[in-house]
């Protein structure tokens, strides 16, 4: 039987051992794209007025103010400046997911498209990164820190018990239908459901329930919480502990998709179930 | 860390940001190399920091600040790193087999890759404040500062990372395990 202090002893003897990275060849690769990278600015206006003199700053600021002040006044009249104003549109058409890195996303439409079997699109506000992506699983998250996310998943099967896998996987799986899958979902050990509701995103009729879970994941058999299987790779899906999701399974065109929101209630970030419904109330379906 | 190549490199000097990303890089693949088991995962991610660090350092306002704010960096992209290891992780699971078990397992030596395959079971949040406080050696504040969350909650994870790895290792320890690929 081993202690708190031996495992921190030998895990720091472990970590501080020498490995022999080297980086070079990752710094050659940063800094060839250097060049193709712009910096991002965080204020022009202060950006700018590093290098201004006292009286270019007073007249740019004096010019700023005057035009304000023009445009004020004219839409308080009412006035129809420029002619009727335009119905906004989409400047741009919305960006492959699949196309782009794995980091940081400006905000805007997205499309995922070749990476997963369920075309869709939905909008992003700032402050969002992706993560990875692949035929099961493509995810959306918090840029820093990680604590809030979206999902876009494909599963086959669960584990009945997510604290105790020892167990194994439901067997025989699940069915393949949207209901098999709430089921399922809802009844997880350790989890506790919320009601399960009929909703609609982007058209389409889903099935929509919380989760939640107050599990250590130092009692669990394997260290960690996973609740289901990805349908093409086998990989499973982790759970964090007092974490809490909002779930939508739903079918699209015969694939069985499942929307997973998820944020910590009593975290840092406990409005982002409202920010994450709105880029589900966004979603289209392509 | 010298605030005036921190300046420079956040008036754009490539050269500055060089010289920057040079006394960071062995670093950062070290420390993403631990959080990750991966040291092609760990490239990547250390690849994807410095160039936020370059992209975003204009944002930085008190250049005093770059050490720990290039790590908030590092450790986002190890995040995003860590879920896409996750989804091609292979599926391995332990399995206890019928054998009678050594003379002494309560011992409290612990072998090296009972060690490793109870830290790669760690949740990627358990790895970093570990790797973070022991490999790095700072303090909660520090990592509190890093990942911008409360210090309590640093203190916290560091606790149940602990108990995590110590339950884990004292499993390995009691049937002779062997790893079965599924």
């Amino acid at each position: 039987m081993s202690t708190d202090n031996d495992v921190a002893r030998a895990l720091r003897s472990w970590l501080t051992e020498n490995r022999h990275e080297d980086a070079d060849r990752v710094l050659d690769l940063v800094f060839d794209q250097v060049p193709a990278t712009p910096q991002r600015r965080a204020s022009w206006l202060a950006q700018r007025f590093d290098e201004m003199n006292g009286f270019t700053r007073f007249a740019t600021v004096a010019v700023g103010v005057l035009a304000i002040v023009i445009v004020g006044l004219a839409l308080a009249k009412g006035a129809n400046i420029g002619g009727p104003s335009p119905t906004p549109v989409p400047t741009t058409a919305p960006a492959r997911l699949d196309t782009l890195p794995v980091g940081d996303l400006a905000p805007g439409t997205y499309e995922i498209d070749a990476i997963f079997p369920v075309r869709l699109s939905f909008a992003l506000p700032a402050g969002f990164s992706r993560g990875g992506g692949d035929s099961d699983d493509v995810g959306i998250h918090a840029s820093a820190p990680v604590q809030h996310g979206i999902e876009f998943q494909i599963a086959s099967n669960v584990f009945p018990d997510p604290c105790h896998r020892s167990g194994g996987a439901a067997s025989p799986p699940i069915g393949p239908s949207v209901d098999d899958l709430v089921t399922a979902m809802t009844t997880l050990v350790g989890f506790e459901a919320g009601p399960v509701t009929d909703v609609t995103i982007g058209g389409t009729p889903a099935k929509a329930f919380d989760l939640t879970n107050a599990i250590d994941p130092a009692t669990c058999d394997q260290g960690d919480i996973r609740a289901f299987i990805f349908a093409g790779t086998g990989a499973q899906s982790s759970i964090g502990s007092g974490q809490r999701e909002r779930i939508y399974v739903m079918d699209v065109a015969g694939k069985r998709l499942m929307i997973m929101t998820y944020y910590f209630a009593n975290g840092p970030y406990a409005d982002a179930a409202a920010s994450l419904e709105k880029i589900v109330e966004s979603i289209h379906f392509l | 860390m010298d605030t005036d190549l921190v300046k420079r490199a956040q008036r754009g000097d490539s050269e500055a940001f060089t010289s920057l990303a040079v006394g960071l890089g062995d670093r950062f693949l070290a420390v993403s190399h631990r959080i990750l088991g991966d040291i092609s995962l760990a490239e990547d991610a250390t690849q994807q920091a410095l160039l936020s660090i370059w992209r975003d350092l204009p944002k930085l306002r008190d250049p005093a600040r770059f050490e720990a704010w290039s790590y908030r960096l590092l450790v986002r992209a190890c995040y995003a790193e860590g879920h896409r290891g996750r989804l091609w992780a292979p599926n391995l699971r332990l399995l206890p087999v019928d054998e009678p078990m050594g003379a002494d397992h309560t011992d409290s030596v612990i072998d090296r890759d009972q060690l490793e395959r109870a830290f790669r079971r760690l949740t990627l949040k358990h790895r970093l404040v570990l790797v973070l406080h022991h490999y790095l050696d700072l303090s909660p504040d520090e990592i509190a500062d890093a990942l911008d969350v409360p210090v309590g909650t640093i203190a916290s994870r560091m606790h149940y990372a602990l108990r995590a790895m110590r339950t884990a290792i004292d499993a390995d320890a009691a049937p002779t395990p062997r790893e079965v690929a599924r």
